[in-house]
C-alpha cells in the first residue's frame, strides 16, 4: 500500500479483517450507466462505472468538471435511476431513497422558514420518531457539531459554514450507516473548509459509517479518504483508478498534507486529473 | 441621513404642504369652492364620525372589499394551485391570466354594474377580480419557483409527497402570497371604491361621486382623506402580519 497506483476498484475497510474476503460490500455498482434524454438529444453522463465500496470505508471520487460525480452520487442516493447496471446497498438493489443512505448537498438545502432545531428533527420526523425523541436526537447532533446555542435561529441568520454544520446535523440526525456528500464543502472559505473536515472526519471517519465523498479538491480527498477514485472526462465517463490512500487513521489534517505519502499521491492524481481535463478539452 | 430625522422631516413635509393649502385657501389664491381647505374637510370630518353619518358608507364599501377579498382569494388560490400542479391546465390557463393582469382590469367596472346592477354584487365582482388575477401569480408562482434543492432535501431525508407538501410547497408559496398581500388587499379596496363610484347609493365611492356631482369640493377631500387614512391603517397592519410571518428570511 506504500506505492499509490491504480488497484481493483474494490476498497476495503481500513483494517480489512481476516474474513472480509467474499463479504457484501456495502455499496456496489456494475456496470452502472446514465443517459439523459434532453431537447439536445440523449447525453450519456456517465458510461460505465464498477465500484464496490466495503462497510466502513471513506471513499472520495474526483474527476474533471462535468464528468457526472453528482449524477454518479444521486444515483447511489436514489434519487435518481440509472440507465444501465445496477447499484445494491448491502447485497439489495436501490430502488429509492433508503432509510440507512443520508445525502449532503453542495448547498446546504435548509428549509429557510424553519429552525435550525426544526431543520435537523426533520428526517427523524419524517422517519415517524416521536416529538421528545426527535427533539432530543436533534439537540444531541446541534451540540455535537458545535452549534449549541443556536437551535432557535433560522438558516437566513447563521454563516454559510454554520449552516453547513446544520446540515450535516441533519443528516446525522437520521444516523445513516451511509453517507454520500457532494462537495459539501464548495462554498465555504478556506478555514472554516479545514475546520469542517476535520469535524466531519472525527464524527464518521474510524469505520463507523460508509462515506462516499465527490470532491473537487484532490487534497481535500487524500487527506480524508481511504481511497480515491479519479473519473475520466465526460461524456459517457467511467472510474479511471481506485487509489488507496496509505495514511494512517485517526488522521491530523494539518499534518497529514506534509506526509511523503499524501504529497506522493496529491501529484500523481493531478497529473492523471490533468490528461483528463485535456482530453475532455479535445472532446 | 440618520434614522430618526426621516420621519420627523417627513411629517414636516406634510404638515408644511397641507398649511400652504389652507393659507393659500384663506388667502383667496385657490377658490375654496373648488379646493376647499384642510380645516374646513377636517371639521367635516370630525363631524362625519360623532354623528356617525359615514359608517354605514365605511361599512359598505368594507364589505365588498371584504367579500372581493375573500372570494378571489380562494378562486386565485384555487386557479393558481391547480395550475401549478397540472401541467396542461397551467398552459392553459396562463397566458389567459397574463393579458388580464396586463390590462386595466378596473375598465370592466361598467360591465359588472351592467351585469350586476348597482348594488354589492357588482362591487364584489369587480374586486374579485382584480384580486384573483394577483393571488393567482402569488400561488402558481410560488409553486413553480420552488428551489429544487429543498424538493431533493426532503425527498432525500424519505419525505412522501405529503411532506414536500407541508415542508416546502406550501411554505413557499405562502411566502409569496405573503409579500404580495399589501397590493392584493390594497386592489380589493380599489375595486370595491371604484364600483362604487360608477353606481351605487352607498358606500365611500358613493360619496366621492356625489361631492364631485354637487361641487362640495369639502365633502370630497373628507372623503378621500378617510380612505386614505383607513388604507394606511390596513397597510400597517398588513405589514406586522407579513413581518411575523416572514420572520425567517430576516438576516
Amino acid at each position: 500500500m506504500r506505492t499509490p497506483g491504480a488497484v481493483a476498484p474494490v476498497v476495503p475497510r481500513p483494517e480489512p479483517p481476516p474474513a472480509a474476503a467474499g463479504r457484501v460490500p456495502r455499496i456496489r455498482l456494475e456496470g452502472v450507466g446514465k443517459t439523459f434524454h434532453g431537447s439536445g438529444g440523449p447525453y450519456p453522463a456517465i458510461g460505465h462505472v464498477d465500484l464496490a465500496v466495503e462497510a466502513g470505508a471513506f471513499v472520495a471520487i474526483v474527476g474533471p468538471s462535468g464528468c457526472g460525480k453528482s449524477t454518479l452520487l444521486r444515483l447511489v442516493a436514489g434519487l435518481d435511476r440509472p440507465t444501465a447496471g445496477r447499484i445494491t446497498l448491502d447485497g439489495r438493489p436501490v430502488t429509492g431513497v433508503s432509510p440507512t443512505v443520508g445525502i449532503m448537498f453542495q448547498q446546504d438545502a435548509l428549509l429557510p422558514w424553519r429552525t435550525v432545531l426544526e431543520n435537523v428533527a426533520l428526517g427523524p420526523r419524517i422517519r415517524g420518531v416521536s416529538r421528545p425523541e426527535r427533539l432530543r436526537r436533534a439537540r444531541a447532533w446541534i451540540e455535537r457539531v458545535g452549534l449549541g446555542g443556536f437551535e432557535a435561529r433560522y438558516p437566513a441568520q447563521l454563516s454559510g459554514g454554520m449552516r453547513q454544520r446544520a446540515a450535516l446535523a441533519q443528516v446525522l440526525a437520521c444516523e445513516p450507516e451511509i453517507l454520500l456528500m457532494d462537495e459539501p464543502f464548495a462554498h465555504l472559505d478556506a478555514q472554516t473548509r479545514r475546520i469542517l473536515e476535520a469535524d466531519l472526519l472525527a464524527l464518521c471517519a474510524g469505520g463507523s459509517r460508509t462515506v462516499l465523498l465527490v470532491t473537487h479538491d484532490l487534497d481535500e480527498a487524500v487527506a480524508m479518504a481511504d481511497a480515491v477514485a479519479l473519473m475520466t472526462a465526460g461524456p459517457a465517463s467511467r472510474i479511471r483508478a481506485v487509489h488507496r490512500v496509505g495514511l494512517p487513521r485517526p488522521r491530523d489534517l494539518n499534518r497529514v498534507r506534509s506526509e511523503p505519502a499524501f504529497t506522493h499521491l496529491s501529484r500523481l492524481l493531478w497529473e492523471h486529473l490533468w490528461e483528463e481535463v485535456g482530453r475532455g478539452r479535445e472532446r | 441621513m440618520s434614522g430618526r430625522l426621516l420621519p420627523v422631516l417627513r411629517a414636516a413635509l406634510l404638515f408644511g404642504l397641507l398649511a400652504a393649502w389652507e393659507w393659500a385657501a384663506r388667502s383667496g389664491a385657490l377658490d375654496v369652492r373648488t379646493f376647499s381647505a384642510p380645516t374646513a374637510a377636517g371639521r367635516l370630518v370630525l363631524e362625519q364620525l360623532r354623528s356617525g353619518s359615514v359608517v354605514p358608507h365605511f361599512l359598505a364599501t368594507l364589505q365588498a372589499a371584504g367579500w372581493g377579498l375573500v372570494l378571489g382569494f380562494l378562486a386565485g388560490a384555487a386557479l393558481g394551485w391547480l395550475a401549478g400542479t397540472v401541467r396542461w391546465f397551467g398552459r392553459l390557463v396562463e397566458p389567459v391570466m397574463l393579458v388580464l393582469n396586463a390590462i386595466p382590469r378596473v375598465v370592466l367596472a361598467p360591465v359588472f354594474i351592467l351585469w350586476l346592477g348597482i348594488g354589492i354584487a357588482s362591487k364584489v365582482a369587480l374586486s374579485f377580480f382584480l384580486v384573483v388575477v394577483l393571488v393567482f401569480f402569488a400561488v402558481y408562482g410560488g409553486l413553480r419557483e420552488v428551489n429544487p434543492a429543498l424538493v431533493d432535501r426532503v425527498q432525500s431525508l424519505g419525505g412522501s409527497r405529503w411532506d414536500l407538501l407541508r415542508e416546502v410547497q406550501v411554505p413557499s408559496v405562502l411566502a409569496w402570497v405573503f409579500s404580495s398581500l399589501r397590493v392584493t388587499v390594497g386592489f380589493a379596496f380599489t375595486g370595491a371604491v371604484v364600483g362604487e363610484f360608477i353606481a351605487s347609493s352607498r358606500g365611500l365611492g358613493y360619496l366621492l361621486n356625489l361631492a364631485q356631482n354637487t361641487y362640495n369640493a369639502t365633502l370630497l377631500m373628507a372623503t378621500v382623506a378617510q380612505i386614505l387614512a383607513t388604507v394606511l391603517v390596513l397597510f400597517a397592519a398588513l405589514e406586522w402580519v407579513e413581518r411575523r410571518a416572514t420572520r425567517w428570511k430576516q438576516g
